[in-house]
């Protein structure tokens, strides 16, 4: 049985940003629906009324004139809430404490923490024989980009050959990695878990065998792990 | 130019009347998908990032002790222990 976040809309979104995302696309929705109603409506209309029209060439420019307003009016409702969201992601990108190069590879991805000497390694795609109980196929990877939580990360997205794409779902995190191109932003994750995604932009053979996944920690927790991790 | 037709003003009162209808009918659609599904599911949404508490969740995952997350103290006593580094009882 699905709950409220599952089977008719997007998956759950986990950040507050990516909420807002998901808002944005079901008020979409919303109007999509508006709209669907309105011109079935009209369909039904002229498809069961009593007059035939298509024999007569009945001029009607306020009716043209309505096919103008009403896109604008559409328009304009979605205009406020998208400026907003693009406003909201600027605010994310003002401050970070914390950064993180993620180069692309053919077909893997490098992690290099610039804060922290010393920490940085290749992340690939476990195979089948290497999964444990539970590991999702194509998803899982030998090395996690670890973080921690509530704290803006900044990441740098370059590439070493062709173009690749770091995204994650459910994060609405989505930025191509060009090779001699710095892509950044900054993000703070507020859950704790682990969170998957995939390379989004072909780049070859092994395009859909370079998953991401980032997995959200406490700091101190962080912290320990950054100790274990370096040499 | 086409001579207007004698029920032309019949046939776009009509029209009017068959656009407001549906217009009505689909800024209620749109009003009614908004308030009813849009907005409880945004406000679930708010409630729960509001009530959230990392170090809650943190305990439950790794108290399950299933390796899911690599940062969990047990995990990361195996980490140290591959590593050679002394580690503090759990």
């Amino acid at each position: 049985m699905n709950n409220f976040f599952q089977g008719y809309n997007l998956l759950f979104q986990h950040s507050l940003f990516a909420s807002y995302m998901d808002w944005f696309h079901s008020f979409n929705c919303s109007l999509l629906l508006g709209v669907l109603v309105f011109v079935t409506l009209l369909f039904g209309y002229l498809i069961f009324g009593t007059f035939y029209f298509k024999s007569k060439k009945i001029e009607y420019q306020f009716g043209e004139l309505l096919c103008s307003i009403f896109p604008t009016i559409i328009l304009l409702m979605q205009m406020v809430p998208s400026l907003s969201l693009l406003y909201y992601y600027g605010l994310m990108n003002l401050d970070s404490n914390l950064t993180v190069k993620v180069t692309g590879h053919q077909w893997y991805w490098s992690y290099e923490y610039s804060d922290i000497p010393g920490l940085e390694f290749d992340s690939y795609m476990k195979s089948l024989d290497q999964l444990s109980l539970g590991e999702p196929r194509l998803l899982e990877v030998d090395n996690r980009c670890v973080i921690p939580c509530d704290t803006n990360i900044r990441f740098c997205i370059t590439s070493a050959d062709v173009i690749h794409a770091w995204a994650l779902n459910s994060l609405s995190v989505k930025l191509d990695a060009m090779s001699g191109i710095l892509s950044t932003f900054s993000y703070s994750f507020p859950m704790v878990g682990v969170f998957y995604g995939q390379c989004s932009e072909i780049c070859g053979a092994n395009h859909s065998f370079m998953p991401i996944a980032l997995e959200v920690t406490l700091l101190d927790n962080f912290k320990s792990w950054c100790f274990g991790t370096m040499e | 130019m086409v001579a207007a037709s004698a029920t032309r003003n019949m046939l776009h009162q009509y029209g009017r009347r068959a656009i407001g209808i549906s217009l009505i009918a689909s800024v209620g659609a749109t009003a009614a998908f908004f308030f009813g599904y849009v907005q409880p599911r945004h406000e679930k949404y708010e409630r729960f990032f509001a009530n959230y508490d990392p170090y809650t969740r943190m305990k439950e995952i790794c108290a399950a002790n299933k390796g899911y997350m690599h940062t969990c103290p047990q995990e990361l006593a195996k980490l140290y222990e591959e590593k050679g580094k002394t580690v503090a009882d759990l």
